[in-house]
């Protein structure tokens, strides 16, 4: 709105001072010399400059509500994974789907973002969101759809070949009609929690990871959001990029006792855990936030 | 102050005094000066936030490398910059046999550079340490880590070699003139090219400290 | 007998012509090779975006396969931003222009000109032979890790074509900024000097200062696509977020290149044809530098959903900002030239007018575009292309086809035909509204930028901004058409100072004798003394008011 009676006024008063002031033989021959007011300078900076600070603050409030999920609102997890030219789900549920993403209306959806090639990036028109997928990491969004219906979604970063073809719709359905939804799964889909604990156990993490004896690392259950201490002094509170910082690479922070020669003793599970196991992992390992003991 | 050597001759369009055009020449090399650091700036960004975010991958890389090797390396060109001064001031003298002979010693001191520089090259590939990662080959995130160090290691020690081999040329080219005696010892030239061997010395000695003795510390 | 004998001596004289052009070290003439070396690209550039309007006429893919649809936009881009936008005002009006303004016989290195000519030449002819033999499908932003390791297209041959364009960027901006500093006439003190020169110093830093980061930053690409050593690609343990940063580093700051000599040929133009002085010319000037140098620390604002963090979005937002209030204060100013003048219409005038309703449309939809809620619903869309062509084609393009007029009559010594260089202005300016304006709206609408194919939802916009452009394209060949009619014939000579315009260049022979001034003039007083300027000479063609 504003921006557009700026450009408006920018072209009302150019058009004004064209005509009114048009060369006329006889009438208006030579220009004032009228050389600058620094009166004018000054103020129209500080104008502008105090329109701009008003409309950042706006832009800025917006963008700080998308960056995390309001708190003590139901979260329905969702990772997605880009790939040349597709996107793949895989519901907290166990559900995985391709190119349709099945939602809950009235709860809030996190998505989890990764790919498995080049950047990708995530956008649903109709929600105002759009999130870049890069290889290597993750990034999240979240949303809620207000009202049941069918919604496009597209690949807005170009990622090659059928870049303009990575599209598909995300179909918003009552919580309860999503409920049942989830429940119709397929051989070999499990909830997110179970799978995570699957992985936990096909890499044998518990042989050291057990609080029941004195074991060589340090203990799981209760670990996100509580406060670390390290080798170096530093501390931080566990979140999820510092778990799969830990998984990925153990001795980039070790934890205080936990070090031998100044390293962890854990292997680094790059390249050996798939995008998906790792979320399942991560997924599971959020799940311990309340256990008291990590069950096999 | 010694007279300073001025010809007429030696004025090219636009100008029409040699110190206004000295003036300008010198302006235009620092202007250079100023894009080949924003230029090897990208190298040392990258290194950065390299060494930030694998701290010990970085170390263990450092101590792999050659010091000693490094560190006459590194006197080498210091002391190539130092006959480079000293041919500037033939040049500014008009003294044309000293003009070749530092330049000569300043290209025979940065081919020795170069010598010891592919000598190490030669080492790091036969011993394979090479910056290529072979994806289905390594077997462990350490060895992963390990080439990335000598990718950085490669790539920016390799801009500066390319560097030196442009500067060697050009010092051959004009030792070469000087010596036969062709033309008068352009001084305005001969200051540019000294501005440019320094810059090549001053990232040396940021890449040896950034490189060689990461760990040693 | 008398044919055959003369045949060889006319072909003599062509050799011989062409010899001296082609090892010419004048300043003017490099300006000329330039402005043929870059129409043409102008026209390539065109012509592509011309079959991508065709294709996006429809919504599946009609006339070029998807492949084909990416080599598209890919070379458009690169051929566009680096052989057009970036080197057009500077190499062709800056170059030609620059000594005459501060009163100089050249610049202050006229053969490292001729030289930037050469290998700018060689980076053109490198990407177009990348072009002829497949093409590159990356986008001119080269994205990694797609163009690093998973393009299958030319990216070696484009790249080093690119870095090329770069280095000779670097020569020409070393040039200008020597030749403003040691070469300025007795008397023309720095706030003296004509706007179009503080542009052009401007656009000079950002040219040698972010272009070896582009240069260095593409390299590495070549090295990763070439090699194999992991840097932006993350299989490999780099890092693709790093890459954007370099490339932004330079990116952002490449479009104040491409918009600030357009500026400074505003300010020439708007003075002249209000016959007023330059309202707030220290303030302009001010504005430029600070144009320059806050355009350096914006790149970020391309990276709001690329998963940076918060902070820095928050304060590369702020930056932005801070980047459009200079940019305000220009429109203002020339808002404020316009006041109280005498204003004639001529063609320059008309482009300019088109430039400033242009610029102001393409700035205030980079304010939308800062704002960090919004960005993450337009960033990536149509949106974003309307934006960047209105500040490029609608401003740049505007400005440059304005100096092209203005100074004609002094490069060539000819007049054009004023109403077909009317009509030509009025043309561009319409279909570029027509053009782009659907644009705005279909990326509010939520269409991704570079799709082959698109929801039969958005088909009718698209239809009428392919419509729009192809009045954009009638509208390029009329100034061709006016301004290449003028070399032939009796068009009519302009004389020294046909537009009754102040300025240095403005005192010499049109066009001006090889050594630009036949004595070394001096300058007594400010820029634009319009109140104690000659009376402009009308045209035969077309009479004033």
């Amino acid at each position: 709105m504003v921006v557009g009676l700026a450009t408006l006024g920018v072209f009302a008063t150019m058009g004004y001072f064209v005509w009114r002031y048009r060369y006329r033989p006889g009438v208006n021959e030579t220009g004032r010399d009228v050389p600058g007011s620094t009166r004018l300078e000054v103020g129209w900076t500080i104008a502008t400059t105090v329109v701009f600070g008003g409309i950042f603050a706006l832009g800025a409030a917006g963008f700080a509500e998308r960056q995390h999920v309001p708190a003590g609102r139901d979260v329905e997890d969702v990772l997605v994974v880009g790939k040349q030219w597709m996107w793949k789900f895989q519901h907290g549920g166990g559900r995985r789907e391709i190119a349709v993403l099945h939602v809950p209306v009235g709860r809030v959806v996190r998505l989890s973002l990764t790919s498995e090639d080049v950047i990708h990036s995530f956008y649903v028109p109709a929600f105002r969101v759009k999130q870049d997928a890069l290889p290597g990491r993750t990034t999240t969004l979240w949303f809620e759809a207000t009202t049941p219906g069918t919604y496009p979604f597209a690949c807005a970063e170009y990622c090659g070949g059928e870049h303009s073809r990575m599209v598909g719709q995300i179909v918003a359905m009552p919580a309860e009609a999503y409920d049942a939804w989830l429940e119709h799964r397929e051989p070999g889909e499990m909830p997110l929690a179970a799978a995570g604990r699957e992985v936990f156990a096909r890499h044998d993490c518990a042989t050291c990871h057990d609080t029941h004896a004195n074991k060589p690392a340090p203990p799981l259950e209760g670990l996100v959001g509580r406060r670390r201490v390290f080798e170096d002094g530093a501390a931080l509170v566990a979140d999820e990029a510092y778990l799969r910082e830990s998984v990925l690479e153990p001795s980039a922070r070790v934890v205080a006792g936990y070090a031998v020669a100044g390293r962890s003793p854990m292997p680094s599970y790059a390249g050996v855990l798939t995008n998906e196991e790792l979320f399942e992992l991560l997924y599971y390992l959020r799940t311990l936030k309340d256990a008291t003991g990590v069950s096999r | 102050m010694a007279e300073l050597h001025a010809d007429a001759r030696l004025v090219r369009e636009p100008f029409t005094d040699v110190a206004h055009q000295r003036a300008a020449v010198s302006l235009g090399m620092w202007v250079f000066i100023a894009q080949e650091v924003l230029f090897f700036g990208v190298l040392f960004v990258w290194y950065g936030l390299f060494r930030a975010q694998h701290p010990d991958v970085v170390a263990a890389g450092g101590r792999a490398l050659d010091v000693p090797l490094a560190t006459v390396m590194t006197v080498t060109l210091l002391v190539s910059s130092f006959t480079m001064v000293l041919a500037v001031r033939s040049a500014m003298l008009g003294a044309r046999r000293g003009l070749a002979g530092w330049l000569a010693a300043t290209g025979l001191l940065a081919v020795a550079f170069l010598a010891m520089k592919a000598w190490e090259y030669h080492h790091h590939i036969a011993a394979g340490e090479v910056p290529v990662v072979d994806l289905h080959a390594a077997s462990s995130v350490v060895e992963a880590g390990r080439a990335q160090f000598f990718g950085l290691y490669f790539v920016m020690t390799g801009f500066h070699a390319l560097h030196v081999v442009g500067g060697v040329l050009v010092i051959a080219w004009r030792a070469l003139a000087a010596a036969r005696g062709r033309e008068l010892p352009r001084w305005t030239a001969i200051m540019g090219l000294g501005l440019y061997w320094h810059l090549v010395d001053v990232v040396w000695l940021f890449v040896f400290p950034a490189l060689y003795l990461a760990g040693h510390a | 007998m008398n044919t055959t004998a003369r045949t060889p001596s006319g072909a003599h004289r062509f050799w011989g012509t062409l010899r001296a052009w082609l090892t010419t070290k004048d300043h003017k003439k490099i300006a000329v090779l330039y402005l043929l070396t870059i129409t043409l690209f102008f026209v390539i550039g065109g012509v592509i975006a011309t079959i991508m309007r065709i294709e996006l006429a429809g919504p599946g893919e009609d006339v070029v396969s998807a492949e084909a649809y990416n080599r598209l936009f890919s070379l458009h881009g690169v051929i566009m931003v680096w052989f057009f936008l970036i080197p057009a005002v500077p190499t062709v009006l800056g170059n030609y222009l620059i000594p005459l303004m501060i009163g100089a016989p050249d610049l202050a290195f006229p053969r490292l000109n001729l030289a930037s000519w050469y290998v700018f030449v060689a980076g053109g002819a490198l990407t177009l032979v990348a072009m002829v033999t497949g093409g590159v499908d990356t986008g001119w932003t080269f994205y990694t890790p797609y163009s690093s390791t998973f393009s299958q297209s030319h990216v070696v041959l484009t790249v080093c074509g690119i870095f090329l364009a770069g280095v000779s960027s670097i020569f020409t901006g070393l040039n200008f900024i020597v030749t403003i500093h040691k070469l300025r006439a007795p008397g023309l003190t720095w706030f003296r000097l004509p706007l179009f020169v503080w542009t052009h110093y401007a656009t000079s830093i950002i040219l040698v200062l972010a272009t070896p980061v582009l240069g260095m930053t593409l390299l590495l690409v070549l090295i990763e696509h070439a090699v194999g050593i992991g840097i932006f690609d993350p299989a490999y343990g780099g890092d693709p977020l790093l890459f954007q940063h370099f490339f932004w580093f330079y990116s952002h700051p490449a479009v104040y290149v491409m918009i600030l000599p357009g500026m400074g040929v505003v300010s020439e133009v708007i003075c002249c044809f209000s016959r007023r002085r330059i309202f707030g010319y220290r303030f302009i000037a001010w504005a430029t530098l600070a144009i320059a140098v806050f355009g350096f620390l914006v790149w970020g604002h391309h990276m709001f959903v690329s998963g940076q963090s918060y902070l820095a979005s928050l304060v590369f937002s702020v930056l932005s900002y801070l980047v459009a209030v200079p940019s305000a204060i220009k429109v203002f100013n020339w808002l404020a030239t316009l006041y109280g003048g005498a204003i004639r219409l001529d063609t320059p005038m008309l482009y300019v007018l088109g430039f400033i309703g242009l610029f102001t449309v393409g700035g205030v939809t980079g304010v939308v575009l800062a704002t960090l809620a919004v960005d993450v619903h337009l960033h990536d869309t149509y949106f974003v292309v309307a934006h960047f062509h209105t500040i490029m084609v609608g401003g740049m393009v505007m400005a440059y086809l304005a100096g092209l007029h203005f100074w004609w009559p002094k490069m060539t010594g000819r007049r054009y035909d004023e109403r077909l260089g009317r009509l030509g202005a009025v043309l561009v300016f319409v279909g570029f509204l027509l053009t782009f304006l659907p644009q705005f709206i279909l990326g509010y609408q939520g269409l991704p930028r570079r799709v082959a194919t698109y929801d039969e939802r958005f088909h009718l916009l698209q239809v009428m901004s392919s419509a729009g452009a192809s009045v954009l394209a009638l509208g390029y060949l009329v100034p061709a058409v006016a301004l290449v009619k003028s070399l032939f014939g009796k068009a009519e000579p302009a004389g020294r100072n046909p537009w009754g315009a102040t300025g240095l260049e403005w005192q010499t022979t049109s066009p001006p004798p090889a050594e630009n001034f036949l004595a070394q003039p001096v300058v007594t007083g400010d820029a634009y003394d319009y109140p104690n300027a000659p009376a402009p000479v009308a045209a035969r063609g077309g009479a004033h008011g």
